[in-house]
């Protein structure tokens, strides 16, 4: 894959912007995860990664290795990312964090009251248990099970090798089942407790 | 067959469907005949699959590709250092080539810190010939000076200049006197080193030195190898001999230091130290005789007027000196009426190149009756020690008490004159 961006960044480089459509093609899943690892919960995930072609497209003739584009643009969304969060460092203190901030949907009301709570509560486990992993592993993590990357799309996008991301995911899988059995355990705990006191 | 744990080990690349084909074939083959791993495989499914389903409505919604395209054209300037994200991702010779470079004006900025600090910190009077502080006014046999740690020695004459950080010797039968800013007059007799650190501090290394020292708001300091002599305004005599320092007053009072003990001096004392043994006991001596050979050296003229042209000239406030005297008439119940006016000085048989005065007489009401210029030549007559201001006309009569302004006029030259009495004729 990797070797298959070089030829489409320089026909960018020479005005053409259907060539640029396809990078966006082939990267929106992993910019867009990155912007969500960053800015997910404020809903601005979309508006980062779009920013962050923009700006990778106008920056494009100083990328020094073409065939090094992924981890360059990774390095972009990370920047885009960071920026946007430093923006609107005000906004984000006074706004309630996605998923409360959900707009309720169809299936939301189909599912009742009780079935939108249980959804934001299982998404608040898995964030948690995402934000426990050590932070080389969150990335990864991000991109595999968010937009569903191979290891090969995320070793073109991290820069890292297809072997390092293979044991990375198997590490973090481990401890992603570890920390979420622990809650189910905990949350166990918890309901055999309530009727208890009823 | 494969082993449980390196089949454990593959178990998320299976769930990923990321084996490779030969992989696949052994964790199929283990799977087959071990329910346990077939179990932990099933549970890490499901893990999986509750963390797919959960994030699975945060995925992206839509295809970007459209709408960044659209955007293209009218994109905004940039809003990030797109340079800094290249540099680090640039490759791993450019980064080294940056990292020299920023290294390199680091160390030339941290270099340039460090010699401001030491430039600022370094003890600079001892070794570098600095400021003019003094003349050589007398000069007798072999006598030769450094200008600086390092120099070769240079043979000093009279009237050359003194610098701060030189360092004077004298040889055998050959004696010097160095006239410094103050005035001090310091005179060496032979076979004695000496260094000045500036024109109110030197180090005797060895021989015997006499010094009268100038009064000044800083005080004056001699170090021996042994000790250290503090004084204000006085005359007295240091004598150095390896380990041994005499010290002698002639006239004042001198301060005397070693390691362990001080000890104030008055005139005619003499103290000796020994290395840096105390208590430091005095005795009293016939101090001129050791310093017979001092009072001999008188100095040279010219050097002289050139020590108070150059070195010591005269402040804004000394050039507005005056003198008042004030000369009572009155005598025996009556009052005198007066003539003329007599001015007494002691010569000063070095010096030339006086100044001459502006004399102006007031009566008791501070009425000016008449005024008087005496030339400076007159102070250059050796011979003579009083002159004659005659009163113009008629006597001045009537009058208690007259008033004598004396103010120097510097065009014939800078030397003073202090007088000594002024006294009127009465008839």
């Amino acid at each position: 894959m990797q070797q298959e961006d070089a030829p489409l960044v320089f026909r960018c480089l020479e005005g053409d912007t259907e060539a640029y459509g396809d990078l966006v093609a082939r990267y929106q899943g992993a910019v867009y995860a990155t912007a969500y690892y960053y800015a997910g919960r404020y809903g601005a995930a979309e508006d980062i990664a779009q920013e962050a072609f923009l700006v990778a497209y106008r920056s494009l003739p100083w990328l020094k290795e073409a065939e090094k584009f992924g981890p360059w643009l990774k390095s972009i969304a990370c920047r885009t990312a960071v920026n946007w969060l430093r923006r609107n460092q005000m906004r984000i203190m006074n706004e309630t964090p996605l998923p409360y901030r959900r707009t309720v949907s169809i299936e939301d009301a189909r599912e009742g009251p009780h079935g939108a709570l249980e959804r934001a509560e299982r998404f608040e486990r898995v964030q948690r248990a995402v934000d426990s992993l050590p932070e080389r592993y969150r990335l990864p993590v991000v991109l595999r099970y968010l937009q569903e990357l191979s290891y090969d799309e995320i070793s073109a996008f991290t820069g890292e090798s297809r072997d390092e991301i293979r044991g990375v995911l198997q590490r973090a899988g481990r401890q992603l089942r570890e920390l979420l059995s622990d809650l189910d355990a905990s949350k166990g705990e918890e309901s055999a407790w309530h009727p208890a006191r009823k | 067959m494969a082993s449980c744990t390196q089949v454990k080990s593959m178990l998320q690349a299976c769930i990923d469907d990321e084996l490779s084909a030969s992989e696949r074939v052994i964790v199929e083959q283990h799977l087959a005949q071990c329910d346990a791993c077939a179990a932990v495989l099933r549970r890490h499914q499901q893990s999986a699959a509750f963390l797919f389903e959960v994030l699975a409505e945060h995925r992206l919604g839509r295809d970007l590709r459209q709408s960044v395209l659209d955007h293209l054209p009218e994109m905004d300037p940039l809003r990030i250092d797109v340079n800094g994200v290249n540099w680090r991702e640039g490759s791993p010779t450019a980064r080294r080539g940056r990292l020299v470079q920023v290294l390199s004006v680091a160390a030339a900025v941290v270099l340039v810190v460090l010699a401001g600090v030491l430039y600022v910190t370094w003890p600079h009077y001892p070794d570098s010939p600095g400021e003019a502080i003094g003349v050589v006014t007398y000069s007798e046999g072999e006598v030769k000076y450094t200008p600086g740690q390092g120099a070769a020695r240079i043979l000093a004459f009279v009237k050359g200049i003194v610098k701060c950080g030189e360092r004077y010797e004298t040889g055998p039968r050959a004696r010097l006197m160095l006239t410094l800013r103050g005035p001090t007059n310091l005179k060496m007799n032979e076979n004695t080193s000496l260094r000045l650190f500036d024109d109110r501090r030197v180090r005797v290394e060895q021989g015997h030195v006499w010094l009268s020292v100038g009064r000044d708001e800083r005080p004056f300091r001699v170090e021996t190898p042994t000790s250290n002599i503090t004084v204000i305004g006085t005359t007295f005599d240091v004598r150095v001999d390896g380990e041994t320092t005499v010290v002698t007053v002639h006239k004042g009072r001198v301060l005397v230091e070693n390691e362990v003990a001080s000890r104030e001096l008055g005139s005619g004392e003499r103290v000796s130290l020994v290395g840096s043994q105390g208590p430091l006991l005095a005795r009293l001596v016939e101090a001129a005789i050791t310093t017979r050979w001092a009072e001999l050296m008188a100095p040279d003229h010219e050097a002289y007027a050139l020590f108070l042209r150059e070195i010591q000239p005269r402040t804004v406030a000394e050039l507005q000196a005056e003198q008042a005297f004030v000369v009572i008439t009155k005598q025996d119940g009556r009052t005198r009426s007066i003539s003329s006016f007599f001015f007494t000085w002691l010569p000063d048989p070095f010096l030339s190149g006086h100044c001459g005065y502006d004399v102006h007489i007031y009566n008791d009401s501070m009425m000016a009756l008449f005024s008087h210029h005496i030339d400076g030549s007159v102070f250059a007559n050796k011979d003579e020690d009083t002159y004659e201001i005659q009163v113009p006309g008629e006597p001045i009569r009537d009058a208690n008490v007259l008033h004598l302004k004396v103010i120097p006029d510097f065009d014939a030259g800078g030397i003073e004159t202090s007088f000594t009495k002024v006294s009127a004729l009465g008839i």
